[in-house]
């Protein structure tokens, strides 16, 4: 009698549909309400620079793997994630080379030399960025990159009210990206996507509410110091909180599963946490456009010592 | 996303006519290994012992066809392990050989009467995914306990064997599960029931959840006494589990005379509607799935027990035991491939698992067999439920190096004995 090859694996022989690649597509579906702000509102420029920062790193992801001699991944989506969340991170006008040595450092040096998705420490995204926000300070600033792009006047609403400009700044502009700013400007279309995200239980919720709520207990704290000493105005919290990439940090570069605590309790401690570093260093750091990216990066170095804080297992004596 | 829940059918039970030829396995489900009664050649009734010594405390195996016994052999069980069985060739369709019923109320009874009649009749732990320890031997209950806790709803979804007992003789379970209340001096008699089968049932209840793991005896015993004991022997000392089927074979043992000779499986797609089958122990799983109209193809899987916590198998003449409870066929295009993948961090299975074990560090070490550290991220703790695997982002297998891990340790352990002695 024929016998049947049948499969043989240990259980569970059902999965949940859970996947990096399922989290990865969602992230990117809600990033691109904002995409679409961003494009409209800057021109094709924002076009060049995501499709360039998304291409290079899934370029670059397959290179390394290839050289490394580890199984191509491409596919799951977690590259291009990283590149498109690094695109949203610039100014429509920034140049071809500062985009592909951020992608490239992204990869290169934010996961694959670390052993790939899951072994890295940090954010790719912000190593990427961080990486050409130092070493080209001038490009990647907005209001220097974006000076060519007719119809854009004004600063970024950071720069203006360090700068005491505080009327020049709206509530609706800021949550609209109607601002000279970085791609992923439109902060209100970041936070709806990101809250479908949380909903859905795709990224980690936790540490959402808790880096919004960090950031605004930052900024209810300290954002009146953010304005120039003399300066006789005020700064709504809110206002602060649409401004700049608070709420990509919030939802999409904070969540990022290897580089964020796994315990629930450490979660909201690094959320906060985040947040809160993030405003102070907005608020009186000399890289104040880098107030998120530098806050995230440097509270996940946390990790490993937040994941101590954990409930007794259940069953033990 | 799936819903790991337990849905409730009605369906009638089937009976397999027509089987002619059974395997019997000499181990039971209580992990007694037992010694063959019979010889090749040697002629059997329907009903009549073929192992078993009831008197060292071994529940007896019944022949469930009238015929002659073939041969003895040696097959695989479903860890991988040999075990000898008795294969018989015959019918099914003769009179059982009985007991002499035993009548009266169950406090009349004598305990130890009663005790023997139960082994005697092959009452062992019926069900509960297969051979394991998770369900108490009558055989190892010499201390009375506190608690028997009588499961009437399924450890897992998809399996449906045990509301269907409690639906169809709910009178049955209840008598039978009073009677082995007499049987082991439990103090305490508890039935752990789903919510609308809970009218079924008369006495002390347990409400249990439909949703996965809520059924699941670890759970169910730490909720009836308190605290989960994970460190105590297994089966427990102070509570004894059994389900509504070995109730109701009790009940059969004793007011009928009647051996266990057949078990009710759930059988099916493992997407689809499942049916009940009734069928003689030692049935080959291939003649319960044409039964129901199923046939496996390369590439599919086919596993006993529930999705979760199920076996896979690889050898479809394998026999029903006493402890298969559920039989499911999945087609090749829906046989999930976990992977030798990265954890990526994303902490869905801290997050789901019911013990609350930091799982995402547990399961990096039991990967690599290091089982010390992953004891210090409380592997003890683990009940297997296999929800960690169920939601892994990166589908890690990580129930498999949980039970890889736990195995090594056994395995140490046994070392470290050998070299002592």
């Amino acid at each position: 009698m024929k016998q049947n090859l049948l499969t043989v694996s240990a259980p569970p022989f059902w999965h949940s549909g859970a996947g990096i690649a399922r989290g990865a597509y969602l992230a990117m579906a809600a990033l691109v309400p904002a995409a679409a702000a961003g494009v409209l509102h800057y021109g094709i420029g924002a076009v060049a620079v995501l499709c360039l920062s998304v291409a290079t790193c899934m370029l670059t992801e397959a290179l390394m793997q290839r050289v490394l001699g580890r199984p191509v991944t491409i596919r799951d989506g977690s590259a291009a994630l990283t590149g498109l969340l690094l695109g949203m991170l610039l100014p429509a006008g920034a140049p071809w080379w500062l985009v592909v040595v951020g992608a490239v450092s992204a990869i290169v040096v934010g996961k694959q030399i670390y052993g790939g998705l899951g072994s890295h420490p940090h954010n790719a995204t912000l190593i990427g960025w961080i990486m050409i926000r130092i070493s080209s300070a001038l490009h990647i600033d907005p209001d220097v990159s974006l000076l060519d792009l007719s119809g854009l006047t004004g600063l970024s609403p950071l720069a203006a009210i360090r700068g005491g400009y505080v009327d020049q700044v709206t509530l609706s502009d800021v949550m609209m990206g109607n601002v000279v700013g970085t791609i992923g400007s439109a902060s209100l279309l970041v936070l709806a996507g990101g809250a479908v995200l949380a909903l859905l239980r795709v990224i980690k919720w936790e540490v959402s509410i808790g880096f919004l709520v960090g950031g605004l207990l930052g900024f209810l704290l300290l954002g009146s110091r953010i304005l120039p000493e003399g300066v006789e105005a005020s700064i709504s919290p809110l206002v602060l909180l649409f401004t700049g990439p608070f709420m990509l940090g919030a939802f999409f570069l904070a969540t990022d599963a290897p580089s964020s605590p796994a315990q629930p309790v450490a979660m909201w401690i690094y959320g906060a946490g985040a947040g809160f570093l993030s405003v102070l260093i907005q608020v009186f750091g000399n890289y104040y456009d880098a107030g998120v990216p530098f806050g995230i990066l440097l509270v996940s170095l946390t990790c490993p010592l937040l994941d101590k804080i954990r409930p007794k297992a259940l069953g033990k004596e | 996303m799936k819903r790991l829940a337990h849905k409730s059918l009605s369906a009638e039970t089937k009976d397999l006519a027509g089987v002619d030829c059974v395997v019997l396995p000499l181990r039971q489900t209580d992990g007694a290994v037992l010694t063959a009664r019979v010889k090749p050649g040697q002629s059997v009734a329907r009903g009549e012992p073929v192992a078993g010594d009831p008197a060292s405390g071994a529940a007896r195996l019944h022949s469930p066809l009238s015929g002659e016994v073939v041969r003895l052999t040696s097959i695989v069980d479903q860890d991988g392990g040999s075990v000898l069985a008795v294969e018989i060739r015959g019918t099914a369709d003769a009179p059982a050989t009985t007991l002499d019923p035993m009548n009266g109320e169950p406090d009349k009874l004598s305990p130890e009467a009663l005790r023997l009649r139960l082994l005697e009749a092959g009452v062992c732990p019926l069900g509960g995914n297969g051979a394991n320890a998770r369900y108490a031997s009558l055989a190892l209950a010499d201390t009375p306990p506190d608690i028997l806790l009588v499961l009437c709803t399924d450890e897992e979804p998809l399996v449906q064997t045990q509301e269907q007992v409690l639906q169809e003789m709910p009178e049955k379970v209840i008598e039978g599960a009073t009677l082995f209340q007499r049987a082991c001096g439990a103090r305490r008699l508890l039935f752990a029931v789903a919510e609308d089968r809970k009218s079924l049932v008369s006495g002390e209840t347990l409400l249990v959840d439909a949703r996965y793991p809520s059924a699941l005896p670890e759970i169910l015993m730490a909720r009836a006494t308190g605290s989960y004991r994970l460190d105590a022997p297994r089966p427990r000392p102070d509570v004894l589990l059994i389900n509504a089927e070995t109730a109701a074979a009790a009940r059969q043992a004793v007011r009928k005379g009647m051996p266990v000779l057949s078990k009710l499986l759930t059988v099916g797609l493992d997407d689809g509607q499942p049916t009940l089958v009734r069928a003689p122990l030692g049935t080959p799983l291939s003649r319960v799935m044409s039964q129901a109209g199923l046939a496996a193809q390369d590439g599919d899987r086919v596993f006993t027990g529930g999705p979760l916590r199920g076996r896979a198998q690889f050898d479809l003449e394998r026999p029903v035991t006493k402890g298969t409870d559920g039989l499911f066929l999945q087609k090749s295009g829906k046989v999930f491939r976990y992977d030798d993948a990265a954890c990526i961090g994303c902490g869905a299975c801290v997050k789901i698992c019911p013990m609350k074990i930091p799982v995402n560090m547990m399961t990096r070490n039991c990967e690599y067999g290091r089982i010390e550290e992953a004891e210090r991220y409380d592997l003890a703790s683990c009940i297997e439920c296999g929800l960690c695997a169920h939601v892994c982002t990166a589908h890690r297998p990580l129930l498999q190096y949980i039970l890889f891990a736990k195995k090594e340790k056994q395995k140490a352990e046994q070392k470290a004995e050998r070299i002592e002695a």
